[in-house]
């Protein structure tokens, strides 16, 4: 798989030569594939938030450098605004930015400032709110007349629209029902499938990503603390909690019960997997007995 | 870029200045400004403009901060200057020239017009917004104002808007900001075109950011009902200001200081007299 972005050697100081300097993140180095869904996760403060507005071009780097297919992103003003576009962000309550008359026009805020035909237009439209599972009579309601839900779903049909190769969301689930969070998880994994668009998951949250993605990136106060699979980054359970996030009640569950002598994988993540590895144990125990 | 508007900024400390009663420093700053208005002549000004800066100098905000205060100000202060040169009639004519004509109680009037206020904006800067948090301010303000509770002006209900409305100011900042972020991820173009251009391209922040504002306002509102809040009568407050021994000192320091300068004024002879 190709690098679809590079980050070298990232650092983004707020404030500097004020009593306010802070840095939000030191010397940061890892690369997005082609394709993947790769969760991003860490704790408040971790520097999540100043991280990805560096990845389509909203913030520039102090130092270091973010590489779009193998092009620094600040190479030329142009490249830069492409850049906006082939790299969707996503941000958190993205429905509180809703501003337009009616849904539909909303959502084609984006491929409008593309400059795409009329046609065009109306078609991504169309396409970006299926793909989030809006009906096509609420496109010419007001946004503002809808759910929380729904709104939150229009915003992400905003960004889809613009058919980025990159889909950025910072904490797409947050304040949602367990109901509107699956459903948001699932449009999100049935675009990576049907589009190969790579995701990038911004959370705090375990539970929503263990499901989710291929690969998992842990921010601690403004650095990497690790890189790997679910099952590699899970199985770490103590420096996750010393790093102040929640580990999926599965993954605290296995550990808990391989502590006690009870021979349980350590890499079980989701609840499916634990309670295979449960009911072999039992059914192993009762042969045995 | 919306991070460096300094709009009535506080620089925490622990100066004499910072730890004066913000009654007090209210009340120094319109006796100043009062003073400021009645004096003409250069030795009251040497009085006001001394206490002025030994004032600054003890606050240790720095003259830097408060000569960066006066940046914004700059362009009222050139106008002020030409109106004055222009437009004041009387003395002797010192320069003339088809329709202008410039006398030197033009000059004069121009050059005190311009330090006054220079002070003015000075001392409110190191004595009220730099060295007073916004919120001992507006109690403040409401502790000077109570008696006008007699005529029925709602005191403690204007003190209250003015504590919520600085509260949200950086809030509401920062929301700007957010949604600037949010619109230029979607293609938003804030730099180019035209004025009207320009112009129409603030509608996708402003509309998000109204309905913000009102709904931050209608959870305030509710948040503050629930917790009973009904207005002044018979509210206590967290923080009870109190005169110390060393606010006595400074006030009456400063009422010498700001009497010996209107006193100056009245005498002083070698000073020139304006209307």
């Amino acid at each position: 798989m190709d690098n679809i972005i590079e980050v070298l050697n990232l650092t983004h100081t707020y404030g500097a030569d004020t009593p306010f300097e802070h840095t939000a993140i030191e010397d940061m180095s890892f690369e997005i594939k082609q394709g993947e869904i790769l969760g991003l996760i860490g704790h408040t403060g971790s520097g999540k938030s100043t991280l990805i507005q560096h990845l389509n071009g909203l913030l520039k780097p102090d130092s270091g450098m973010v590489k779009f297919c193998g092009r620094d992103i600040w190479d030329d003003k142009q490249f830069t605004r492409e850049v906006r576009f082939s790299v969707g962000l996503v941000f958190q309550y993205p429905e509180y930015q809703l501003f337009e008359e009616t849904v539909e026009r909303d959502i084609a805020f984006g491929p409008t400032n593309m400059k795409l035909s009329e046609d065009e237009i109306r078609e991504r439209v169309l396409y970006a709110a299926r793909s989030v599972g809006l009906d096509d009579s609420i496109l010419l309601k007001s946004p503002f007349e809808l759910s929380g839900g729904q709104k939150r779903r229009v915003a992400l049909a905003g960004v889809i629209a613009m058919k980025p190769k990159v889909l950025i969301l910072d904490e797409p689930t947050a304040g949602l029902d367990p109901e509107g969070r699956e459903e948001i998880l699932n449009y999100i994994k049935n675009y990576n499938k049907e589009t190969g668009a790579t995701i990038v998951f911004v959370t705090h949250s375990m539970e929503d990503i263990a499901r989710v993605v291929d690969r998992i990136v842990v921010l601690e106060k403004s650095k990497i603390l690790m890189t790997g699979t679910p099952k590699e980054v899970f199985s770490r359970t103590e420096d996750l909690i010393r790093a102040g996030l929640t580990i999926p009640v599965a993954a605290e569950i296995a550990g808990k019960l391989a502590k006690k002598g009870i021979p349980v994988s350590p890499a079980i993540y989701t609840i499916e997997q634990l309670a295979d590895a449960i009911s072999t144990l039992y059914a192993g125990g009762g042969k045995n007995a | 870029m919306l991070k460096d508007i300094t709009l009535g900024q506080f620089f925490p400390g622990n100066s004499i200045i910072h730890k004066m009663d913000p009654r007090l420093k209210l009340v120094i700053t319109v006796l100043y400004i009062t003073a400021l208005f009645m004096c003409h002549g250069p030795v009251p000004y040497i009085i006001l403009g001394g206490i002025l800066i030994l004032a600054v100098a003890l606050s240790k905000v720095g003259f830097r901060q408060v000569t960066r205060g006066l940046k914004p100000i700059l362009i009222l202060l050139v106008i002020t200057t030409l109106f004055n040169v222009f437009y004041t009639n009387g003395g002797q004519v010192i320069f003339s020239w088809k329709f202008i004509t410039i006398t030197d109680y033009g000059v004069y009037n121009a050059f005190y017009m311009v330090l006054r206020i220079a002070l003015l904006i000075i001392a409110t800067f190191t004595l009220l917004t730099y060295t007073t948090s916004p919120i001992m301010l507006t109690d403040a303000l409401e502790s000077v104002l109570s008696p006008l509770k007699k005529i029925k002006v709602p005191v403690h209900e204007l003190a209250m808007m003015m504590t919520i409305a600085l509260r949200f100011i950086p809030t509401l900042l920062e929301e700007t900001d957010k949604i600037m972020s949010a619109q230029k991820s979607r293609g938003a173009d804030f730099e180019s075109g035209g004025l009207i251009r320009r112009a129409k391209a603030l509608i996708p922040i402003l509309i998000p950011l109204f309905i913000s504002a009102f709904r931050r306002a209608e959870e305030l509102a509710t948040a503050m009902e629930c917790r009973c809040y009904n207005g002044g009568e018979g509210r206590t407050k967290l923080r009870v200001m109190k005169f110390a021994m060393r606010d006595y000192v400074i006030l009456f320091v400063s009422l010498a200081v700001l009497a010996l300068a209107i006193y100056s004024d009245y005498t002083c002879t070698f000073g020139v007299i304006l209307p």
